[in-house]
Formats: C-alpha cells, sequence, structure tokens
C-alpha cells in the first residue's frame, strides 16, 4: 500500500500486512506516521505521537 | 546529607536484606535517609496467583517494560504500596527505626502524567502504537510530607506510584521514582542498592562515570541496569551530587556506597 509523505512529498511504502496503530517512517525525511485506518486497500495515516520512555516498573 | 535510598526488586522478591536494613540503620543518625522500593517480580508473581497474566512490551529503543492496564494496576499498587512497603516498615521497625510508608500519591508527593501511547516493538518487529496504560513520567514532586516525616524522625519509605491528573494510580519505575525524590526534596545522594556490584563496561566495573558517558552508553547494558543508568542520569541532572549504583547484598552495602567502594558512582 503505498502513499505520499506530507512532509517532503516522497513516496510513502505501507507494507501489505500494516496493523493499525503500526508506525511507519518515511525512508527521505524519517518523518513518523501512524496507520490510523485501512480500507479496502488504502490506508490512512496520521503523524504519529512523540512518545518518550518511561513506563513502569 | 540526605541521601535516598532505593532498594532494587531483586532485594524485595524475601525479606530485604538483613545486612541492608542493619547499614541503613547505622547510618540514620547521621542522615537523613529516605527509602524508595521497587518490585516488580513479586508484582509478576501476584498477579499471576491472580490469574492475571502480565505483558511485558520492548519499546524501539530496547527498554522493557510492564503493560500496565487497570487491572494490573490494581494488583502493582496492592502488591507495592501494601505487602512491600509494609515489610520494608517492619524491617526497619527491627533495627529500631520509625517507618512510614506512603507512595507519590500520598500527600501529592509524586504527580504524574499518564502516557496516552505507547510506542513497542511487536512480535514481527515492527513498531506500534498502543493505549498507554496506567504508567507515566513524574512532572512534579512535593516534598511536604516527606519533609514532616523527616523532622519528626520517621524514616519514609516510598512506592513507586504516582499520582495521575485524574487522581488514577501510576505506574512509575522504581529506579525513576527514586531519581524523582532524590531530585524533587534536594537530596546529596541516591543510592541503587542491587543484586550487582555497578555498572559494567567493557567488561569491568565502571567506578566513576560522568552522566554523559553513561548515557551514551546505555544500549550496551540490560533492561534492568539500562533503567537505573537512566535514573541515575536523570538524578544528577535534577541536581543530585551523586548517583551510585551498588551491590545491596555485600557488607555495609550503604557506608561503603557512600565511601565509593566497589561501586558505580555517577556525577554530573
Amino acid at each position: 500500500m503505498n502513499t505520499s509523505c506530507t512532509e517532503c512529498g516522497a513516496e510513502l511504502a505501507v507494507p501489505n500486512d500494516a496493523i493499525v496503530g503500526e508506525i511507519v517512517s518515511c525512508k527521505d525525511c524519517s518523518t513518523e506516521y501512524e496507520v490510523a485506518e485501512i480500507s479496502n486497500g488504502n490506508v490512512l495515516l496520521k503523524p504519529a505521537e512523540q512518545v518518550g520512555e518511561d513506563w513502569g516498573e | 546529607m540526605r541521601v535516598v535510598v532505593k532498594i532494587g526488586g531483586s532485594l524485595m522478591k524475601k525479606e530485604p536484606p538483613a545486612g541492608l536494613i542493619q547499614d541503613f540503620a547505622r547510618l540514620a543518625p547521621e542522615h537523613q535517609l529516605i527509602l524508595v522500593h521497587g518490585g516488580g517480580d513479586v508484582v509478576t508473581d501476584y498477579a499471576t496467583r491472580l490469574g492475571k497474566e502480565q505483558r511485558f512490551v520492548v519499546s524501539p529503543e530496547g527498554v522493557r517494560s510492564r503493560y500496565t492496564d487497570k487491572d494490573t494496576a490494581e494488583i502493582y499498587q496492592m502488591v507495592m504500596s501494601g505487602l512491600l512497603a509494609k515489610r520494608l516498615v517492619q524491617a526497619l521497625g527491627r533495627e529500631g527505626l520509625r517507618g512510614v510508608s506512603i507512595s507519590g500519591s500520598d500527600g501529592g508527593l509524586l504527580q504524574g502524567k499518564r502516557k496516552s501511547k505507547l510506542v513497542v516493538v511487536d512480535e514481527r518487529g515492527r513498531k506500534v502504537a498502543i493505549e498507554g496504560g496506567y504508567t507515566g513520567k513524574v512532572q512534579e514532586v512535593d516534598p511536604t510530607l516527606l519533609n514532616v516525616f523527616l523532622e519528626k524522625g520517621y524514616v519514609p519509605v516510598i512506592s513507586p506510584v504516582a499520582r495521575g491528573e485524574a487522581g488514577e494510580p501510576l505506574n512509575i519505575d522504581g529506579d525513576r521514582a527514586a531519581s524523582s525524590v532524590a531530585a524533587g526534596t534536594g537530596a546529596d545522594a541516591v543510592i541503587f542498592a542491587t543484586n550487582v556490584d555497578g555498572l559494567m563496561l567493557d567488561g569491568r566495573l565502571a567506578e566513576r562515570v560522568s552522566a554523559a558517558e553513561a548515557s551514551s552508553r546505555l544500549s550496551a547494558v540490560g533492561y534492568g541496569m539500562q533503567k537505573k543508568v537512566m535514573a541515575a542520569v536523570e538524578a544528577v541532572e535534577g541536581g543530585v551530587d551523586e548517583a551510585i549504583i551498588c551491590s545491596g547484598v555485600r557488607e555495609s552495602p550503604l557506608s561503603r556506597a557512600l565511601a565509593h567502594e566497589g561501586c558505580t558512582v555517577i556525577t554530573p
């Protein structure tokens, strides 16, 4: 499933077996996206939230 | 000196090591001591006994942590603030010390922000964003309650639970709870007592390391030590003069740590 990076316009290849929530990144500018929805072979991406460490015991 | 001592989970599986508590008691008249504890393995044990298998996730940076859903958060709080904290209070009592156990939820001591999302590496080796659960990062430390206890001669024993913005309990890593308490209460030193001598780098015990070097070598250390080093660096960056990683099972572990004998001392 292919789409485009909204930052740099490069082609963004999303694996065919991607799942909702998966993080994909642009190979050219490294911007990260989260798979928001997959429907009929089309993928909708949203900007990935920046999440730091600190996960507890 | 005000010293925060963190007793690692590896030392909490049964009663805390008598030698460590006795050394703690020897130091108590001369220093203001605060105890923070871990105990993740005990949480896992009791969760399993209650039929709640624990899930562990790994971040893209290789940090392994417990996924804390609501049920797990309840068990976590029960074991940490109930069982393990009271074991320590009782152990201190046997040495004539007046321990009092609290968590970060008490008196607003540790206020945190719940993480809305976590990014983990799944079984396919790919990064996935999941619901954050009940873990978080300490945002603010209010030392008022601790100072009241210390002024009255009590030894605070702190469980690694923070209070979230909605009042919910948050699983915060014990090592980083210790660093937050140390930095937030103006401690001079924080000691991470565990089951190894310290940070091993290049096959040897690193006895004196700057915070910068320690941070740069994180990828070379295992899960448990990673969190200790991260916490130690945070403490030092937060104003604590030194963060010490030492064995808690050797003789006079805390006195020797403060004397910088056979341990790792991380400084600015």
